[in-house]
């Protein structure tokens, strides 16, 4: 199928419109524009949307900030992983010095960086209301691309509004969007990417590659595996262009824009990881590996690997049974190679938890949050679906949601003996009895609760007044910093660098006046200098103050440590 | 000249043609005893008593403007003849549209018989006719297919008014000074002569009662006598007689106009008291507290630079997603009545660029707009003997018109703008450059843009990009830059409401409030963007419209450098301009305005900023000098940083989106290499910057036709 323009009495054809069977809208060409384009270079105003946009974002930030800053302040519910990430954000403003590289490399710098606006007021991240809000925002962000992908698939107002309720009151959904997760950061940002995609599959309008670039780039720094949708979506555009006979300079500046800006941030976080890590792919190495390696046959770590999959699938998204078969056949019986797409994407996530915990090799299992982004594709894939349908839109979308409100009926239940989780059945205890989950132990067997970090951070911004005086490995006592809302009293191994902060460990008389532990000597550096101190019995450094995990020692001023504490 | 040939014994009778025997008056016939009786291309056969007449030959030639053979014919036959040839009334040489009494046919068959013009040239003219009401004759001089000279003597015929050639003719100034200039340009007449009571009036057609009575305003009870002229002699003419008051407009309207906005001083005295006394003040801070004084400098810059950048995002990420130019479908032009179209002066400025000409002129003509509504000014400064040359070589029809501009200070290309508009007889005027290829329905576009627009719209700028985008490196930075600007950032400007910058070229603005405004200034070495702003706190408004034209890239990059430099420092110069009374351009613009204008046109201080930037970042890559880390803390590390990694990336990134924007896939790849390419802009920057203190005036020339050897390497034609 070929458009043709006339003007001037001449007719520009293009060589064929890149999608015949979905295309909305007829490609415009533009005089003194390369005649054989098969994309529209046309930027289309397509009705304005935003009221709408604006009202689907507000009431899910309003909704999920609201309940996150009830299941965060007042249930406990949130993990300490956020807590770290949030610390980092109030570190890299108001440590002394401020630093940039307070961000760190043990996440996706933008899980930290995303945080850093909320951080500007210490209050603020003291109180943890930094964390419900921040997970609420990229909720909204989510919400308006999926609505954005749901308008895309013909699917009627109050249809659209009905899904998008439908996966909103998924228990997951609500933990992660409302506690302050990296999780739904680097799947909302996915998500727009794959929207974004899926708008330039039905328009062929260039401006969505461009967006669809610039998110999947973002969301790579959020979440490493986001990536490997941008690798796929690089492949989509490549073929599809190929299939509907652009010219090759079109191919390949069509697929150049689309990958530049997602090669650009790998490439920016790689020199950042051999400038100071002195390795480049410390970020991969990082996420792939664990801690110490177990014994056990492939086949047999793939069998258990392959049977949690299966019932995280389950857990999480009973939808993706259904989805991905349909989605397959819609490839092979329409030529919809959208289709293909959404379901590789679907088996992507599904297969990278999987990958990495086989390459891990350390005895961790596929999580529960392993299965959300799993289950926001397949949504969208379900939509996709909808959309092929001649007609019966509404009915399509009905069966979704009624698949939907059973999905997440089931994943209700099952977060509460799931055995490979985080905070998932305090999620639903805190729901269910409305009472606080301070001290009570997860599913997996975790304590949960900040009330020590609480009190000693209470205690040091009460008595504390000296900037730099506190030496810590902050790493360990992230949360007692987070808390205290004054990252600056404490001399960190960031402020002046690992070397610094271990000189000061072995001498830290001159240097500071506090030393805060915890104590376990498992992994901090610290309590593995002074173990002694750190159960707040060594007579030279004595405790001013302790709690169940951690103690303050004050340091005197001639205090020389022995030789085991100096080599531990 | 005059030339007789054989006697020729043909009976007069025989094949008569009326049209031709009375080609000249009855009286001249009787008094002469002669008659024409055939026209064979220029050579008119004229029956006379003897072939010696030469009087009654160069009488004949003057009153004709052919070459006169004279054949010897009996006394009584050439009496019979004349008899005859004006016994039957008035003769309908020439057809008016909507002329009640004329009959096309009539008047082709006319043109026909003369040997002027074949019928299948009048069949043409015929059907432009009816498409756009011009009158036969214009479409026939426009399309080249009769001189002005041809038209002339029919037009002499058919209303029995007496023509003159002007040809050498030397104007008296106070004759010509009878009728104001404003009402001689409009009318396309100028008096040539006096003789008491009666004054003669050059006319290129026959004046109708109205202007008649227009002329009579203001020669009062002197008797007017009209004289048919060709019109480029009459333009000619009035050139000559105008030539200083054109110049004067020229030069000086916006100065007299509104002097506080033209570029005439480059800083006033406050502006150079207030600069003096903030690097004063820097110097001082800077002895008494060195580093915080740097600290300052540093995080004022990074403030500045951060918000010109975030601005610039904001304007073309939305634009990616918005349409905000005017869109004109083809239907609508396809649907447009041409007999409503206006007419549309096009000014050409031109330097140096005689070995365009011809290519100019094919672009003009490959214009979709009627060509007798057309009124093109390729303006030549007088010392350009060849362009000028080239020009008058090319014997061009009527609507274009060779503006010849008085040698003057200043010498640039607005003042040749302000000396062609003085000329300009359209309802709207656009600007192109000899080397342009503007989208042929551009003009058609623009008017209904303007038909669209709301009242207060009185510029709508085309988007401008390049025809040989890929010649070279810099030709491809340089058309990813411009797609980006045309292409994202003006539309952003556009849906936003606030003043754009106008291009070089391709800016259509409505004529008469051009001229209010004081037109462009020539003193400003980016007039263009200057009057964008003027316009703005004039309350009107510019918008886009999606047409483009094509330039030509500059491929080399001393000239680029020059160009470059050039328009940094017009913007530099507008922004003084401007900013000399703030709170009354903040008053004039509004707040909105104020902000946009600061960010766009004072962004471009941002190119100076860059090199200090690099060289800081570059000195403590290789040093790690503390005193350039204690140079940027806190925020400004922050904003520094963000600018570092993010800031360049997206700007990359939005040249890569302009290309792919504009369907320049090719140039994908060297988009990502601009940072270069910000190299040379501020190399030029500084250029122009220096330039701005040494030689603010000074209009560096970009040469053209450059592509001329990558054209031909591609095998085809520029």
């Amino acid at each position: 199928m070929t458009v043709g323009s006339e003007s001037q009495g001449r007719i520009i054809e293009a060589r064929g419109i890149p999608l015949p069977i979905y295309t909305e809208a007829p490609v415009v060409l533009r005089q003194n524009v390369h005649p054989d384009m098969v994309q529209s270079p046309q930027a289309r105003s397509e009705g304005s949307h935003r009221l709408e946009n604006w009202l689907v974002f507000s009431v899910t930030v309003a909704v999920y900030a609201a309940v996150g800053i009830w299941l965060v302040t007042q249930m406990q519910v949130v993990s300490f992983e956020s807590l770290d990430r949030l610390n980092r954000a109030l570190m890299a403003l108001h440590n002394d010095p401020a630093k940039l590289t307070a961000i760190g490399f043990d996440y996706p710098p933008l899980s930290v960086l995303v945080l850093t606006p909320l951080a500007i007021f210490s209050d603020m991240a003291r109180s943890l209301i930094a964390l419900p809000i921040s997970s609420a925002l990229f909720a909204g962000i989510a919400a308006i691309s999926l609505n954005s992908l749901l308008r895309r698939c013909r699917i009627p107002g109050p249809f659209r509004i009905g899904v998008l309720a439908a996966l909103a009151l998924n228990p997951l959904v609500i933990l992660y969007a409302s506690t302050g997760s990296s999780q739904i950061i680097w799947v909302s940002l996915m998500l727009a990417g794959v929207s974004s995609v899926v708008k330039w599959f039905v328009t062929a309008q260039i401006r969505y590659i461009l967006v669809a670039g610039l998110t999947f780039s973002i969301a790579g720094v959020a979440g490493y595996g986001s990536l490997v949708w941008a690798l796929l979506a690089a492949v989509l555009i490549g073929v599809v262009l190929q299939r509907h006979g652009a010219r090759q300079a079109e191919v390949e500046g069509t697929v150049i824009g689309f990958a530049s800006p997602v090669v650009y941030v790998i490439a920016l976080w790689t020199v950042f990881n051999a400038v100071i890590l002195g390795n480049p792919l410390s970020w991969i190495k990082r996420s792939v590996t664990g801690d110490e390696r177990i014994s056990g046959s492939f086949p047999d770590r793939l069998l258990d690997v392959l049977q949690d999959l299966g019932q995280v699938l389950l857990a999480t998204s009973p939808l993706t049974i259904v989805v991905v078969p349909l989605l397959i056949m819609a490839m092979f019986r329409r030529r919809d190679e959208m289709a293909g797409w959404l379901a590789v994407c679907i088996l992507a996530a599904l297969a990278l938890p999987a990958i990495a915990v086989l390459v891990r090799s350390d005895g961790s299992h596929i999580l529960m949050r392993d299965g959300f982004p799993v289950l926001v594709l397949t949504v969208a894939g379900a939509c996709w679906l909808i959309r092929a349908l001649d007609a019966g839109q509404a009915a399509g979308a009905l069966i979704v949601i009624a698949g939907l409100l059973g999905s997440a009926a089931f994943s209700f239940y099952k977060m509460s003996d799931y055995p490979h989780q985080n905070l998932e059945s305090s999620f639903v205890e805190a729901v269910t009895t409305g009472n606080s989950q301070e001290g009570k132990i997860t599913a997996a067997g975790q304590q949960v609760g900040i009330l020590s970090e609480r009190a000693m951070a209470g205690y040091i911004r009460r008595n504390v007044t000296s900037n730099g005086s506190i030496l810590t490995d902050n790493s360990q006592t992230f949360a007692v910093m987070l808390l205290s809302g004054r990252p600056e009293l404490f001399f960190d191994r960031v402020d002046r660098g690992d070397g610094a902060w271990f000189k000061a460990a072995e001498t830290p008389g001159p240097n500071v006046r506090y030393l805060l532990l915890s104590r376990s000597t498992a992994d901090d550096r610290l309590s593995q200098i002074y173990p002694t101190a750190a159960t707040a019995s060594d007579p030279t450094l004595q405790a001013v103050f302790t709690t169940d995990r951690y103690v303050l020692v004050s340091v005197p001023d001639n205090f020389v440590p022995t030789e085991e504490e100096v080599s531990p | 000249m005059t030339t007789t040939g054989p006697q020729v014994h043909r009976g007069l009778t025989d094949h008569r043609n009326p049209n031709i025997e009375r080609l000249v008056p009855e009286e001249i016939c009787r008094t002469f005893t002669v008659i024409p009786y055939e026209l064979t291309g220029n050579l008119l056969s004229v029956a006379a008593t003897s072939i010696d007449n030469t009087l009654a030959a160069e009488v004949l030639k003057r009153l004709t403007g052919h070459e006169i053979r004279l054949a010897v014919h009996a006394p009584d036959e050439i009496h019979e003849a004349i008899a005859v040839a004006f016994s039957r009334g008035p003769a309908l040489l020439f057809a008016d549209a909507g002329t009640a009494s004329a009959t096309p046919l009539r008047t082709g068959e006319f043109l026909a018989s003369l040997g002027l013009v074949t019928e299948r040239d009048v069949e043409e003219a015929l059907v432009e006719q009816s498409r756009t009401g011009a009158q036969l004759g214009e479409i026939l001089v426009a399309s080249g297919k009769i001189s002005e000279d041809d038209l002339i003597a029919v037009l002499s015929e058919k209303f029995k008014v007496q023509r003159v050639s002007l040809d050498g003719f030397n104007p008296d100034r106070d004759i010509a000074l009878l009728l104001p200039e404003q009402a001689a340009n409009a009318l396309r007449c100028i008096p040539v002569a006096r003789d008491g009571d009666i004054v003669f009036l050059a006319v290129s057609r026959p004046l109708d009662d109205h202007e008649v009575s227009v002329v009579g305003r203001y020669l009062g009870d002197l008797e007017v006598r009209e004289l048919l002229a060709t019109k480029s002699s009459i333009d000619h003419l009035l050139q000559r007689v105008y030539q200083d008051d054109y110049s004067q407009f020229a030069t000086h309207s916006l100065l007299e106009l509104s002097p506080e906005n033209s570029a005439y001083v480059v800083a006033t005295k406050a502006q150079k008291t207030f600069f003096l006394l903030v690097l004063l003040g820097i110097i001082v801070a800077g002895v008494l507290w060195t580093k915080e004084t740097m600290i300052g400098l540093v995080g004022a810059a990074s403030v500045y630079y951060l918000a010109v950048s975030l601005y610039k995002f904001r304007l073309t990420f939305r634009a990616l997603g918005h349409q905000f130019e005017t869109d004109v479908t083809d239907e609508e032009v396809h649907n447009l009545d041409e007999r409503t179209l206006p007419v549309y002066t096009i000014l050409v400025p031109l330097f140096r660029e005689a070995s365009i000409v011809n290519r100019l002129v094919t672009g003009v003509n490959g214009l979709d707009y009627p060509k007798t509504k057309l009124d093109v000014k390729l303006l030549c400064e007088e010392e350009d003997a060849e362009t000028i040359d080239a020009i008058r070589a090319l014997g061009l029809p009527p609507h274009f018109r060779l503006v010849v501009v008085p040698d003057s200070q200043p010498k640039t290309k607005p003042k040749a703008c302000n000396y062609g508009l003085t000329q300009a007889e359209g309802k709207y005027t656009v600007i192109y450059d000899a080397e342009d290829r503007p989208d042929p329905d551009q003009l058609k576009k623009a008017v209904i843009a303007f038909s669209k627009a709301e009242p207060r719209v009185t510029c709508i700028q085309a988007k401008l990009n390049y025809f040989n985008q890929d010649q070279n490196l810099l030709t491809k930075w340089f058309s990813s830059e411009y797609s980006m600007h045309y292409d994202l950032i003006l539309p952003g400007l556009d849906g936003d409401d606030v003043p754009i910058p106008l291009g070089g070229t391709s800016n259509h603005f409505i004529t008469a409030r051009l001229r209010e405004l004081g037109a462009w200034d020539p003193y400003n070495v980016t007039e263009d963007a200057d009057l964008g702003i003027r316009l703005a706190r004039a309350g009107y408004r510019t918008t886009m419209m999606d047409s483009t034209t094509l330039e030509e890239a500059n491929s080399q990059l001393p000239n680029w450098i020059r160009q470059r430099s050039r328009w940094i420092k017009g913007y530099m110069q507008t922004w003084l301009v401007h900013m000399r009374n703030p709170f009354k351009t903040l008053k004039d613009m509004g707040l909105k305005n104020f902000i946009s204008f600061n960010l766009i046109v004072g962004g471009t201080f941002i190119f100076l900023l860059n090199p200090i930037f690099w060289g800081l970042t570059t000195l403590f890559a290789l040093t790690q000098w503390g005193f350039i880390e204690s140079l940027f803390p806190g925020f400004v590390f922050y904003a520094a940083s963000a600018m570092l990694f993010i800031g360049n990336f997206v700007f990359v990134y939005l040249n890569v989106a302009g290309s792919m924007q504009r369907g320049y896939f090719e140039l994908t790849k060297s988009a990502l290499l601009t940072p270069l390419y910000w190299g040379l802009m501020s190399w030029a920057a500084w250029k122009g910057f220096i330039q701005l203190f040494t030689n603010p005036f000074y209009w560096e020339k970009t040469e053209h036709g450059l592509d001329t050897e990558h054209v031909a390497g591609q095998g085809g034609t520029s």
